[in-house]
């Protein structure tokens, strides 16, 4: 689902929870869930390669 | 968020199946809700700011977020069918674009253009780069093949919500923009108009048609950035391959 870009009428705003996403971990395909330290505003990986 | 993503390319298959003259909206959106749900899952959209259905099917004109409803679908038309599926607090978000039974020529192209651009933007998705990569190359395959890309909508990250920053829009400049770093999950989701790229809103304040009426397409992946290079998490069977430039 799109969302309008900033400064559309319509546009509604992003989400307020960020700073998490998800990563592959190192020993194996599969998508695990990481918890993230929201610094940047961006849901990017910035504590490693840990899995939960 | 992968097994997120599967259950979502399973839901898309399986309305893709349901897709034909007379079929209504509603119907799509009941047979979605009823797998996902099944699947052990939530459908993300439903109620997500309001937005009554489990999924956007948007027909024809309709650019994105049509509300499911009694509307039937008929021979010719194009109908987009845009899921989130939320599984362990995780977010997945992609949409296709199909036709509905036998199209025009121009039809097909609009969605062979809309999809190759989607790809285009997954291939620039490499460590690194920047968003205004990706929009670029999204932009460069529509407008090279005389479509619009509509701006006035933007894709953005997902992971425990469905909209996270940063946008990611679908016409840009290379090399400007956030950095793609290893981790970030971003739906890219080309929003194509044959015509004009403007659109308006309808009065039920969710649906978003081309301003001039024109066909529009929309297709759409999750997609993690990795070491390894762009990794889809929503792959469904696509064999559409890059347009050329000026195939048209």
């Amino acid at each position: 689902m799109g969302i309008f870009r900033p400064g559309n009428a319509h546009y509604r705003g992003f989400a307020t929870v960020v700073g998490r996403a998800a990563m592959r971990c190192r020993s194996g395909g599969c998508f695990h869930a990481l918890e993230l330290a929201p610094r940047t505003g961006y849901a990017h990986l910035c504590n490693g390669f840990e899995c939960l | 968020m992968a097994a997120a993503g599967d259950i979502l390319v399973k839901t898309l298959d399986l309305v893709e199946g349901r897709i034909r003259p007379g079929v209504t909206t509603q119907e799509l959106d009941e047979t979605a809700e009823r797998f996902i749900r099944s699947q052990g899952a939530t459908p993300t959209f439903k109620g997500y700011r309001g937005f009554p259905g489990s999924i956007c099917a948007s027909a024809n004109s309709m650019v994105v977020h049509g509300i499911p409803g009694s509307q039937k679908l008929s021979k010719g038309d194009l109908i987009s069918v845009d899921v989130g599926v939320t599984l362990d607090g995780w977010v997945a978000d992609a949409a296709r674009t199909f036709p509905v039974g036998e199209i025009t020529e121009e039809a097909q192209r609009l969605l062979d253009v809309t999809e190759a651009s989607l790809h285009a933007g997954v291939e620039a998705c490499q460590l690194g780069s920047r968003i205004g990569d990706v929009a670029n190359a999204v932009q460069t395959v529509v407008e090279d093949n005389g479509f619009s890309v509509v701006r006035s909508l933007v894709g953005h990250g997902v992971g425990r919500s469905l909209h996270e920053p940063p946008e990611v829009p679908n016409h840009g400049t290379p090399g400007q923009g956030p950095k793609l770093e290893e981790g970030m999950v971003i739906a890219i989701e080309p929003m194509v108009a044959i015509g004009s790229p403007g659109i308006r809103v309808d009065d039920d304040e969710w649906s978003v048609y081309t301003v001039d009426g024109s066909l529009a397409a929309h297709f759409e992946f999750t997609v993690a950035i990795t070491a390894n290079g762009p990794r889809v998490l929503t792959p469904w069977n696509a064999t559409a391959a890059p347009a050329g430039k000026g195939s048209n």
